[in-house]
Order: structure tokens, then C-alpha cells, then sequence
């Protein structure tokens, strides 16, 4: 096991045992854990089977195996952060609309003290 | 013109100073006032003691659009023909209402704009128009709207307009979010010559040119979204 390897893969099972720690308490869905675990798993796998990723990467014409996981992380963090801002959006409306409907529920309230 | 019901809808945040002279303004030129404030942190509320006006209070600062929706709101609830948009910081002529309203009484117009480059735009700062002129090509582009005044706040809409309409820019976007419904909705509208006054206050409580970046990426996410 080299330098880099130990440390990467301490880093990782402390996000794993993090996560399982999160879920226990009921902060994490059970669906959101299983592709959380899977993906951080998966990734300790390349660590130690680099092999693996190389040969992959060359089939599909990337010329490093840390190049093709670079790149996956990547179009999953974007994804991530698109999902993350369609959720935040909706809230935001979802917030707009309360406050709204509460002033508007209170200016009947007023109504009825002026007369 | 008097038997139309005209409802003024003033977005206010933290205009205490200016509030009581702007709705002493505009008093006869309308049925009732509107206030909508917008969590304001000052005495704002307390000035609002005009008979005709009404205030709705946000619990937490949402942005003039959503205020100005909420004003479009209770208008609409309230059997408003015609609601006036009038900025709560003494920028406007409320002597100038008449000029908004008549076009939509008159020619049947849904919504009239008003437009300081048909106007007057008294003492405006250079890095100011810039912004505007940046703006009015912006909608040009992407809109396909030839507009002489874009992001200008003073306007009046009909009963049909202010139903129609569900301004979802909360903040500085509101402009363009109203004019992008305006012409999916196909309303008819007009723009007429209006006087935009500037001095210190209101180059301090207006917005800040920065903006107009956050106005452009308001305006993209809310298409991809």
C-alpha cells in the first residue's frame, strides 16, 4: 500500500463510518446512504485496482484512469448542484408564497379593525 | 376616468423618511393605497396613517417583486380596475398617474410603461444609464422587445394584467420578468413619457449597479429551472 493509498482510503472510510454515524440518527434517507456508500466504495475499489481504471479509461479513448474518475466526478457534481438548485428554488417559492398568503390573511384581520 | 376603482401598489422597505409625503402625493389620484412592506426594519409602518391606505407586512424581506405581487394580489381580491406601481422613495411625479391610467381607459391598453428616455431622468449618473442602456439591449436580444425604458418601476396595469401576470422574480429581475409575461400573455401595452427624479437618497436606496449581474443570473436560472 503506498503513501497516497493510506491516506486516501482513511479519508474515505471515515466519510463511509460519517455517513453510516448520519443515517443511524435518521438524518439520511435509506436511499440516499445506499448510492452515497456505493459511490465512495466504488471509489476506494479504483484506489487499490488502478489497473482496472486505466484499462477502462484506454477502451474509451481517455488516456489516464484518474483522468476518466476526474471526469465522472465532475458530471456528478454538476448534476448534484443542478439538483441541489432546483430544490433551493423551490423553497424559495414555496417560502414566498407563505409569507405571502400571511399578509394577505392579515390585512382582512386589519379590515376589521377599521371598521 | 373617476368610476374605475385605481389602487396604487407601493413596495416599501425602510422608508420611513419618505413614505408619509409620497402617499400624501399620490392620495388624490387614487381609490386606495397599497403598501406593501417588505420587513422593513425602521418606522415605516407606523408612517402609513393615510385612511385610503392599507399595509400588508411580509414577515421577512422577500424583494420588491414579491411585493409588488403581493400588492397585485390584494388588489386583484379587492375589485381594483386599474393598479398603479409607485416606488416609495419619492423618485416619482404622482402628478404623472393620469398619464399612466389614461392610455388603458381610453385606447384599452392592459398595461402602460412608464419610460424616462420618453421622459425625464433628472440628474441619473453616468454608471447608472449605462446599466439601464444595458438592460433595454438585454431585452432587446432576448426578448425581441423594443423598449425605450425597461427596468423603470412606475407603471399601470388593468384588472385583466394584474390577474394575468404571476411575477416570480422576487428581487431586481422583476422587471423582465414582467415584460417577459406581458408579451407571452399578449397583452397590449404602451410606454409613456414619465420624469425619474435622482439625489442622494435615492441613489442610496436604489439599486446598486452589481446588481445587474445578479439580475442576469436570476433571469438564466429561472429558464433552466
Amino acid at each position: 500500500m503506498s503513501g497516497a493509498q493510506f491516506i486516501l482510503s482513511t479519508i474515505i472510510l471515515f466519510i463511509v463510518y460519517k455517513t453510516l454515524v448520519s443515517y443511524r440518527r435518521k438524518r439520511l434517507s435509506t436511499s440516499f446512504t445506499a448510492v452515497w456508500m456505493i459511490l465512495w466504495i466504488v471509489l476506494l475499489f479504483f484506489i487499490f485496482e488502478q489497473s482496472l481504471s486505466i484499462r477502462i479509461a484506454h477502451s474509451i479513448g481517455i488516456a489516464r484512469g484518474v483522468d476518466l474518475i476526474i471526469y465522472l466526478s465532475i458530471i456528478f457534481i454538476y448534476y448534484l448542484v443542478y439538483k441541489l438548485f432546483v430544490k433551493i428554488n423551490d423553497i424559495d417559492k414555496k417560502i414566498t408564497e407563505i409569507v405571502r398568503r400571511e399578509a394577505l390573511k392579515n390585512s382582512k384581520v386589519n379590515k376589521k379593525i377599521k371598521k | 376616468m373617476n368610476k374605475k376603482q385605481v389602487f396604487a401598489v407601493i413596495p416599501a422597505y425602510n422608508e420611513e423618511t419618505k413614505i408619509e409625503q409620497v402617499i400624501r402625493d399620490i392620495d388624490r389620484y387614487v381609490d386606495k393605497i397599497v403598501v406593501v412592506d417588505d420587513a422593513s426594519t425602521d418606522k415605516t409602518v407606523d408612517k402609513v396613517k393615510n385612511k385610503k391606505a392599507m399595509v400588508l407586512k411580509h414577515l421577512i424581506n422577500l424583494g420588491p417583486g414579491a411585493a409588488i405581487q403581493t400588492g397585485f394580489e390584494y388588489a386583484a381580491a379587492n375589485d381594483a380596475d386599474i393598479v398603479i406601481t409607485f416606488d416609495a422613495d419619492g423618485q416619482f411625479k404622482s402628478s404623472e398617474i393620469p398619464l399612466l391610467i389614461r392610455p388603458i381607459v381610453e385606447e384599452n391598453f392592459d398595461v402602460v410603461l412608464g419610460s424616462r428616455f420618453l421622459g425625464k431622468a433628472l440628474n441619473i449618473p453616468r454608471s447608472r444609464l449605462f446599466i439601464i442602456k444595458m438592460g433595454i439591449l438585454f431585452t432587446r436580444v432576448f426578448l425581441g422587445v423594443k423598449l425605450t425604458d425597461t427596468h423603470n418601476g412606475f407603471r399601470a396595469l388593468n384588472r385583466r394584467a394584474i390577474k394575468t401576470i404571476k411575477i416570480s422574480q422576487n428581487r431586481w429581475a422583476h422587471p423582465s420578468d414582467i415584460m417577459y409575461q406581458i408579451i407571452k400573455n399578449k397583452l397590449r401595452y404602451k410606454e409613456v413619457p414619465v420624469t425619474i427624479l435622482y439625489n442622494e437618497y435615492t441613489k442610496r436606496k436604489g439599486q446598486k449597479n452589481l446588481n445587474a449581474l445578479g439580475v442576469i443570473f436570476d433571469l438564466i436560472t429561472e429558464r433552466l429551472v
